[in-house]
């Protein structure tokens, strides 16, 4: 029951908000790239903002649903469709045993997140449903989906006569000139003022070798004070490590709790969800801000999600 | 000692930059002291060698805040902190087909494979922190051992259960995964899983003895660990 995969798409997996609190055994929270759009679409469908939908990249995939549910999809802009019909993104959706839903060409952003009313029936390892890919585990048995992948549904959801389909303005995704705001540290002192002065006033592509680990970033040479190597140390979601060559690196949502590269800053909040959006070849301008803005602005963001719920 | 963000949702603590056991006991016990008070809004703590990053919802509590916290729990703290000496020995089969960087690593430090095992076996290690991939102990000798660096060209992947080293340190991979270290053995123990209820052999602050075994111990443990039945000898150093 609950949907079949008939394609997979590009790279398609089960995510949730992350798993925390196993940091310090070495696990990486892993999660949506786009935590703002996975939170959109389980709160359109009803579910707990925190709940297991499948995160697709750039080729989205082609379902059929074996059974009735409602579902919703956010992110990337792109034609969405239910069997030959275009439907629209941001809203929540009926469909019924046998419906197909398919991805059209990506035309803006690179992420969609499907939320399925009442969950996926997947089982949570170390409390959360997030797949930790390169550790096999999680998710739906520890990997991406793959071409022929059955998942069930925890709790599917059958139309009623009046039932209010909700539905929310879809959001803007980035262009290919991004501004992308940092909190300067806590290794800034790896790096030469010219170093820090450069990063700023430079802008950097996201290259095509970038994935869910991280976003590997060319431009001008950071200059490091030292040898750009460090004792490792913590890295966080965004964190910006920028190793001997002077080419940042952005630790994603699949990044090893620690590294060993000199870390100049750490992207903001607000901003990891505009950057999970941009493409390979984006053009990204850095800007440092305080932590007092950064965190108004993810308050202001926690409010608005708690607003639509 | 100083408090900075990490973005922010994190908070970090630096102590003094270095690779030292009594640096890092500091961090281990401004850990525990931090995770029992328990406050609202902090979600988790992880240590590195010489830093505490606590990661937080600023929707529940601020940098600001936290920082003050932070502060009167390290003030608390004991002057001296005590050395924590207890530790697990860790079986591992050394050199073969286990090993294919032993005899390279003999070379180097003008040793014969025997006397590397020797150094390795007598050597304590101190887990510092547990980071890079899941269960991953980054292990450091209590003195001098070896000089070889990481290997020129990283390995594309090595076995789980293998024991890498570099320089002074050691590690074991829980999964087949690339590596720049040298690979000169294994172990039939389990570095992490997800679904058992200690998901971890090692943790942060432990000690750990290499133990030499044979081919035919290492699938004698092998086969009691997959059965549930092994347990790691412990002792205090």
């Amino acid at each position: 029951m609950g949907i079949l995969i008939r394609k997979s798409g590009f790279l398609s997996s089960i995510q949730d908000l992350g798993r925390y609190n196993y940091q310090d055994i070495g696990v990486s929270p892993c999660g949506a790239m786009d935590e703002r759009s996975l939170m959109i679409a389980n709160i359109l469908v009803g579910n707990d903002k925190n709940d297991a939908v499948i995160e697709t990249t750039m080729m989205g995939p082609e379902i059929e649903f074996k059974e009735d549910n409602i579902f919703a999809v956010t992110g990337g802009k792109l034609e969405l469709k239910l069997n030959n019909e275009q439907i629209e993104m941001y809203k929540e959706i009926q469909a019924k045993k046998g419906d197909i839903l398919s991805f059209g060409f990506m035309k803006e952003g690179c992420r969609n997140y499907i939320a399925f009313k009442g969950g996926l029936a997947v089982n949570k390892i170390m409390d959360s449903y997030s797949t930790h890919i390169r550790g096999g585990f999680g998710g739906l048995n520890g990997r991406k989906l793959i071409d022929g992948d059955e998942i069930g549904f925890r709790a599917p959801f059958k139309e009623k006569y009046d039932y209010q389909f909700k539905q929310v303005e879809p959001e803007d995704m980035p262009g290919k000139e991004v501004k992308i705001r940092v909190i300067l540290g806590p290794e800034e002192e790896q790096f030469t003022r010219k170093g820090i002065e450069t990063f700023i006033s430079s802008p950097y592509k996201i290259g095509f070798d970038s994935d869910r680990m991280g976003y590997r970033m060319s431009g001008e040479v950071v200059e490091h004070t030292g040898d750009g190597n460090v004792i490792s140390s913590v890295s966080s979601f965004g964190t910006i490590e920028i190793p001997g060559n002077g080419q940042p690196l952005i630790l994603m949502a699949d990044r090893p709790t620690m590294g060993g590269y000199a870390k100049l800053g750490t992207v903001i909040s607000v901003d990891l969800s505009v950057l999970a959006q941009c493409r390979p070849n984006s053009k990204i301008y850095f800007e440092f801000i305080d932590v007092e803005a950064a965190e108004e602005l993810y308050i202001k963001q926690y409010e608005y999600i708690e607003s639509i719920n | 000692m100083q408090i900075k963000s990490i973005g922010d949702k994190g908070l970090v603590i630096i102590f003094e930059y270095k690779i030292d056991i009594k640096v890092n006991q500091k961090v281990k016990a401004l850990k525990d002291a931090i995770d029992k008070k328990n406050i609202k809004g902090v979600i988790e703590t992880v240590m590195s060698y010489n830093e505490l990053a606590l990661y937080y919802r600023p929707e529940l509590i601020r940098y600001k805040n936290l920082k003050l916290i932070v502060e009167e729990t390290y003030s608390s703290l004991k002057e001296e902190i005590d050395v924590n000496r207890t530790g697990i020995e860790v079986p591992v089969v050394y050199g073969g087909e286990y090993g294919p960087d032993l005899q390279e690593v003999a070379d180097y430090e003008g040793l014969t494979v025997e006397e590397v095992i020797k150094k390795h076996t007598e050597t304590y290690g101190y887990v510092y922190a547990i980071g890079s991939m899941p269960g991953t102990p980054y292990i450091g000798a209590d003195n001098e051992t070896f000089k070889i660096p990481r290997r020129k060209r990283p390995r594309l992947s090595a076995p789980a259960r293998s024991m890498v080293i570099q320089t002074n340190q050691t590690t074991l991979l829980p999964v087949d995964q690339p590596t720049g270290w040298n690979i000169i053995g294994s172990t039939p123990i389990e570095i992490f899983d997800a679904v058992k209820e200690n998901h971890c052999t090692l943790n942060p602050g432990m000690w750990v003895k290499f133990n030499y075994i044979t081919q035919k111990e290492y699938d004698e443990i092998r086969e009691a660990v997959e059965s549930g039945t092994y347990r790691c000898k412990t002792f205090s150093y």
